[in-house]
């Protein structure tokens, strides 16, 4: 039978559950990736997902998400090794043309990171704007699971 | 405890991971040979977005990736993102799908426990999406008692009526149990 008492499995322990978030990041609309928060990792074997919200005082022209590990982002799925990959998400209308979207959410789909040693899943997230000198903001939840 | 030393689990076990993508990212634009060898779509004409076929036939679909899954009961997921290869070119209609079921797109009648999972967005042709945009699917179980195939499938439709340019993917699973 599974675990019926509603307790949380230990650290360590299959089902350890670890999670971060923020309900007020701000960030320029500058087409820079900005990380925004993060989940220490102990060593383990995690899946890891996301709930991303934005918000843009001007119309929003880009949006970008990721989940990488502790390290620059190449925007290279190759650069991250073939067992550690990252969830990305995003959209990138042409100058100009966008006309609205300036909140919304994304969810984040789940990745596996297995790891040896302590590590770090980064949350970034890059906003563009057509309104010179907007920022912009939201909230998240970054978590993980030990799975096995 | 958990498994702290960095191994994948075994094939057969909890925990198995498996999963098929491509590496492919970079591309300026206005070079669309570097795309090429991957995928290009290229519609014709038909009754629906602005030129496209009906997208209820296969014209559109191409075929991204295909992940082998071994018998078992798997998480499975998916990410896509797509570039148009043409500036000013703006993408009007993105679909993917994962689907057991290749190329029986949409037709879910010819085996009704087969997986089939989509997602996608469409914008009239004052609001285009632009040139870029990524979609995920899943996670989805599935759960078979013999190997079987999942397919990740995408379309692209533009007001423009020809559609070429690169995507990047991965299909992931995860055996739970």
């Amino acid at each position: 039978m599974g675990v019926t008492d509603g307790s949380n499995a230990p650290p360590g322990a299959v089902g350890e559950v670890l999670y971060a978030r923020a309900d007020d990041y701000n960030i320029p609309a500058d087409n820079v990736h900005h990380v925004v928060g993060g989940l220490n990792l102990p060593a383990g074997d995690w899946a890891v997902n996301a709930d991303v919200g934005y918000w843009l005082n001007g119309n929003l022209a880009l949006l970008h998400v990721w989940i990488y590990l502790g390290r620059p982002q190449s925007i290279d799925y190759g650069a991250f090794g073939p067992t550690i990959d990252i969830s990305t998400y995003g959209w990138e209308p042409m100058p100009g043309t966008s006309t609205a979207m300036s909140y919304g959410s994304v969810s984040m789909s789940t990745i596996q990171i297995n790891t040896a040693v302590p590590t770090q899943a980064v949350l970034a997230v890059q906003l563009g704007y057509d309104t010179v000198g907007a920022t912009g903001g939201g909230g998240y939840v970054i978590r993980a699971r030990r799975m096995r | 405890m958990g498994v702290t030393d960095g191994s994948d689990a075994p094939a057969g076990t909890v925990g198995e991971y498996v999963y098929v993508m491509n590496t492919i990212y970079r591309r300026p634009l206005g070079t669309p040979d570097l795309w090429t060898p991957f995928t290009t779509i290229t519609h014709s004409t038909g009754p629906n977005a602005g030129g496209g076929p009906d997208p209820n036939t296969a014209a559109d679909w191409r075929q991204l990736g295909v992940l082998n899954l071994a018998a078992g009961d798997w998480l499975v997921g998916a990410t896509a993102d797509w570039w148009m290869d043409v500036p000013g070119i703006d993408i009007r209609e993105m679909s993917v799908q994962l689907n057991e079921q290749y190329p029986n797109w949409f037709n879910a009648s010819n085996s009704p426990d087969a997986v089939y999972w989509s997602s996608g967005v469409e914008v009239p042709p004052s609001s285009p999406l632009g040139s870029w945009l990524g979609l995920q699917l899943g996670p989805i179980r599935i759960s078979r008692a013999a190997p079987t195939q999942v397919f990740l499938n995408i379309q692209v439709i533009t007001p423009a009526g020809v559609t070429t340019g690169g995507a990047q993917y991965i299909i992931w699973a995860r055996r739970m149990r």
